[in-house]
């Protein structure tokens, strides 16, 4: 029951179930700019992991080039 | 000690001084974040909002616009080296950064003696907490440019490099979150 009707048995505090109105309208400006945020650290942190990642594998022993990573950001190989 | 402080990590490609101000940025980040994402639910919901160039005083803010861009420029100046020494750069920006909060304060002391306090309206409350957390960050760089200087002699030329290049990093994301300030609180 719970599952099939969620949005009749929770109403939402913030606008009390007035979908249209000031308030409402705020609340979405406020959940766009902290998703625009949000979204905007993890990608940095994204970006952060990927580098560890190729960098990581291009320092594996046996891997061609490994010797030069350090003067090299680009991965080398993977 | 901690281990790479000077020199980069193989596996990581940057020290762990400028990974330990990328993470505090991104926590930085989060929390003017979350600022902003409370000033866009107060404004988009207010009945009425007041434009931020009738209450306040627009030239005020443009000026320590000025001061903070230029004080961010001379520790970037410090960052890539030039003909004076960083420490000296360091504390030429730490002048203007003081400058910048002594001007904040005389904004301050105005507009209370035009009884605008942050209990007036939400658009007051905001900018006295946009604005006064700015101020405090300001507050901590020029503290940390003055240690930067003064622990210089003792930690190296290479260190202070690593400092200075953290500091950067961190005057950068003052100046980005003041510009978003000034559009949103005192232009807008």
């Amino acid at each position: 029951m719970v599952i099939g009707a969620t949005t009749h048995l929770l109403a939402c505090p913030i606008c009390f179930q007035v979908e249209e109105g000031p308030v409402t309208a705020g609340v979405r400006a406020a959940v766009v700019v902290l998703i625009g945020v949000t979204v905007g650290v993890l990608a940095g942190f994204g970006v952060f992991v990927a580098r560890f990642v190729a960098r990581s594998n291009a320092l594996r022993p046996g891997c061609e080039g490994a010797e030069t990573v350090e003067k090299r950001p680009v991965p080398l190989c993977r | 000690m901690i281990p790479y402080t000077v020199e980069r990590r193989a596996d990581t490609g940057v020290t762990n001084v400028t990974m330990g101000v990328w993470l505090f940025l991104a926590s930085e980040a989060m929390l003017f974040g979350a600022l902003f994402s409370a000033y866009a639910l107060l404004r988009v919901s207010a009945v009425a909002w007041p434009h931020g160039r009738d209450v306040l005083s627009v030239d005020t803010g443009l000026i320590n616009t000025v001061v903070l861009l230029a004080s961010t420029f001379l520790v970037w100046r410090a960052r890539v080296g030039d003909s004076r020494s960083p420490a000296r750069r360091l504390v030429e920006s730490s002048v203007l950064a003081v400058l910048f909060v002594a001007l904040k304060g005389r904004e301050y002391e105005g507009e209370l003696a035009r009884g605008l306090a942050p209990a007036t309206s939400t658009f007051l409350a905001m900018y006295f907490t946009l604005t006064g957390l700015h101020a405090l960050h300001v507050m901590g760089g020029t503290i940390a440019n003055l240690w930067a200087v003064l622990d210089a002699r003792r930690v190296g030329s290479a260190m202070t490099a690593g400092r200075v290049h953290a500091l950067s990093l961190y005057w950068a994301f003052v100046d980005v979150v003041w510009l978003v300030i000034l559009a949103l609180v005192y232009l807008s």
